[in-house]
């Protein structure tokens, strides 16, 4: 998979990129300020930024980033809380919660002998942590409450519901719905193996990626699930589009993707991303355009638009399978890392997004 | 595009309790002159030397696939997706299961999941044994036949506490049940590491079968009397095998047999092929390619082995033989 020679890849035009030389595990812009981290698989969170706003163009990318002694042996997981800050987890059974300006990494949490692989952080300020079968919640609305949560089997997955007032729990089986209104702990069952998660943007759905390559979705408000079996892999980078109920997964040569607002989601499947024979590992739907940035196993990024026929490369192959990809909260650069240690920060110019639809 | 690094080889230590799984793991993280991320599912009594040693409970998934021999383990697709994250601090992974805990599932882990398959292959099943009571837990448990079925190499521990005889009856029970597998005696788990790594159990291109003798090799099935059920049929045909009736054929057994056939494996001549068909399978899960051209001159037979429960009732030999072309 190679770029058209027209044009050079995005990144070499407009972006920054750093040779980390350990696997980038995962990244996450912080909610405001225009900062940018990546957990690495050395226990370190590496950030960057802030973004610097150019009027009218395309913000300027960070030279440098700083590297930020966090977890003793690998980093596991990272999120971006509600204050700011980025939260992260790692196998030396820590909490962390690292402030971007003093680029400082404080303790929230200490559970020895633990890996805490999952974490999540929702918008309303609480945070929840997960190992094994337990999941812990904490935040301001708690106070000095630390809540466990006993599961029946082990936590694949956290998401919090973009009001940030339920918990999504994925495992064996099904999905658990944590609320914080009644402190409710709800079974959602679906025969499988549940991997990952998804919000629609206005919490009405809730997407899970199954190892049996299948994608269910629930419309929460009646109940109902959806099971879209048949995939071309296990799904990656499950992800609801910003606007409506078009939910994508990768884990296949192509985007597969489902409208839930169709009579007959599962009939109306479509497709869309460039002709590879590579899988898709990663996807990150633009905050408020229908345009999907969409990494490949080879390293590959491109910006893919559904029912579009061409794609614009934002990299070329290289630097192993694409493990990150997230859209500053504004849109306007997309930061992505990969497994052999590539991390990059891309200034998109609302133009390019544009031209993704009509190239 | 840069070249994919190598996955990383897995080693599983299996065994029952008491057999010697910790020493023989101990005397491995000592002797290997390599770096080992080890994962155990319980602590026994004695302590385990590595660096990196990372507890984790047995979690049993099945998967909703329409087969009830296709598993998981949670646990481990958990924490071997949590140690591939800080790759290239060592150079494999062992895995120390319970007494009683079934391979297949640690196995089958590593086929089923995209993510783990991508970067970490089983590299080989150890089976470790106590020469004094393998028999009588053969005969007894169900458990150590299925071990014992998916092991790609055994060693029979505590060779020197068991009498001549019983350590020959042992090792002859090994073969009949697992001829697949290499064997090796210790004393206090002190197999030398190079017989145990780099085994490569699980890659086609690697597929060993022993060789038939004569016109058709075929061992009879009795019900075990030491083995609880447990069989092993190696079946050598001579005429190649017709392309549609032999894959259909194989389909067939492994959708409705999964459940009793543990393990299969067989390197095949298709009619008309230039290459030699290679397959393996753990249950229903199975893993073919066309492998190397045959060489001149070589013997273009077929072998198979199956090893699993109950096997005599699925006419094994008459179903492959009618999948011959005609002489």
């Amino acid at each position: 998979m190679n770029a058209p020679a027209a044009m050079p890849p995005l990144l070499e035009l407009l972006g920054e990129r750093w040779r980390l030389e350990v696997p980038v595990v995962a990244l996450a812009w912080a909610r405001q300020g225009g900062r940018v981290a990546f957990a690495l698989g050395d226990g370190a969170v590496a950030l960057g930024g802030p973004l610097q706003p150019r009027g009218g163009r395309p913000p300027a990318v960070p030279r440098e980033l700083q590297r930020v002694p966090a977890h003793e042996g690998a980093c596991l997981a990272l999120a971006a809380s509600a204050d700011g800050c980025f939260l992260s987890g790692g196998d030396d059974g820590r909490l962390l919660c690292i402030l971007p300006p003093r680029a400082y990494a404080e303790e929230l949490a200490r559970h020895p002998g633990e890996w805490l692989d999952r974490v999540a952080a929702g918008a309303r300020g609480l945070r929840a942590c997960a190992s094994g079968k337990r999941v812990w919640l904490q935040g301001p609305e708690l106070e000095d409450e630390v809540i466990e949560l006993a599961l029946p089997c082990g936590v694949t997955a956290l998401a919090f519901d973009p009001a940030g007032g339920r918990l999504a729990i994925a495992g064996h089986g099904g999905v658990s719905l944590w609320s914080a209104a009644d402190r409710s702990l709800r079974r959602l069952d679906a025969p499988g193996y549940h991997r990952s998660l998804a919000w629609s943007a206005d919490g009405r759905f809730l997407a899970s990626g199954l190892q049996e390559n299948a994608v269910g979705c629930w419309r929460l408000g009646d109940g109902r699930h959806f099971l879209f079996e048949g995939h071309a892999g296990q799904p990656r980078g499950l992800a609801f589009a910003a606007r409506g109920h078009l939910l994508a997964a990768g884990g296949g040569p192509m985007v597969a993707a489902w409208d839930l607002d169709q009579p007959r989601p599962a009939a109306g499947r479509i497709e869309f991303g460039y002709p590879s024979r590579v899988p898709v590992t990663a996807l990150a739907w633009h905050p408020a355009r229908a345009v999907a940035a969409v990494g490949y196993h080879n390293g590959a990024v491109l910006l893919c638009r559904p029912g579009g026929q061409h794609s614009l490369f934002v990299k070329g192959s290289g630097g192993g399978p694409v493990e990150a990809l997230a859209w500053a909260p504004d849109g306007g650069a997309l930061a992505l890392g990969t497994q052999q240690g590539d991390a990059a920060v891309v200034a998109v110019p609302a133009e390019i997004l544009t031209m993704a639809r009509t190239a | 595009m840069s070249a994919a690094p190598e996955r990383l080889p897995v080693t599983v230590l299996t065994g029952f309790l008491g057999a010697g799984k910790t020493t023989l793991l101990n005397h491995l993280l000592r002797t290997s002159g390599r770096r080992y991320a080890v994962i155990v599912n319980e602590y026994g009594e004695i302590g385990i030397d590595g660096e990196l040693v990372v507890g984790a409970e047995e979690e049993v998934l099945e998967l909703n696939n329409g087969c009830i021999c296709c598993k998981v383990r949670g646990d481990l697709i958990r924490v071997v997706g949590g140690l591939l994250k800080r790759r290239g601090r060592f150079d494999g992974i062992l895995i120390e299961t319970t007494g009683l805990a079934d391979p297949a599932p640690v196995v089958q882990s590593f086929m089923a999941d995209d993510e783990i398959r991508q970067s970490a292959r089983v590299d080989g099943v150890v089976c470790v044994v106590d020469a004094r009571h393998f028999l009588a837990s053969l005969a007894r448990t169900r458990e150590a036949g299925v071990q014992l079925a998916h092991a790609s190499c055994v060693v029979v521990n505590k060779a020197e506490l068991a009498e001549a005889d019983t350590l020959a009856a042992v090792e002859a029970e090994i073969a009949r049940l697992n001829p697949g597998a290499s064997l090796q005696r210790s004393v206090g788990g002190a197999v030398p590491a190079a017989q145990l790594l780099d085994q490569g159990a699980f890659e086609l291109p690697r597929l060993a079968l022993p060789a038939g003798g004569g016109e058709r090799y075929y061992r009879a099935v009795a019900p075990g009397r030491h083995s609880d059920g447990l069989e092993c049929v190696s079946v050598v045909l001579q005429r190649p095998l017709e392309r549609q009736r032999f894959l259909g054929w194989l389909q067939r057994l492994v959708a409705e047999c999964g459940d009793r056939l543990l393990r299969s494996k067989g390197i095949v001549a298709l009619a008309g092929a230039e290459r030699r068909f290679v397959f393996q399978g753990v249950h229903m899960m199975m893993d073919s390619d066309f492998d190397r051209p045959w060489h001149s001159g070589e013997a273009r037979d077929s072998r198979l082995v199956f090893i699993g429960h109950d096997l005599a009732g699925l006419s094994l030999q008459a179903g492959l033989d009618a999948c011959q072309v005609a002489a």
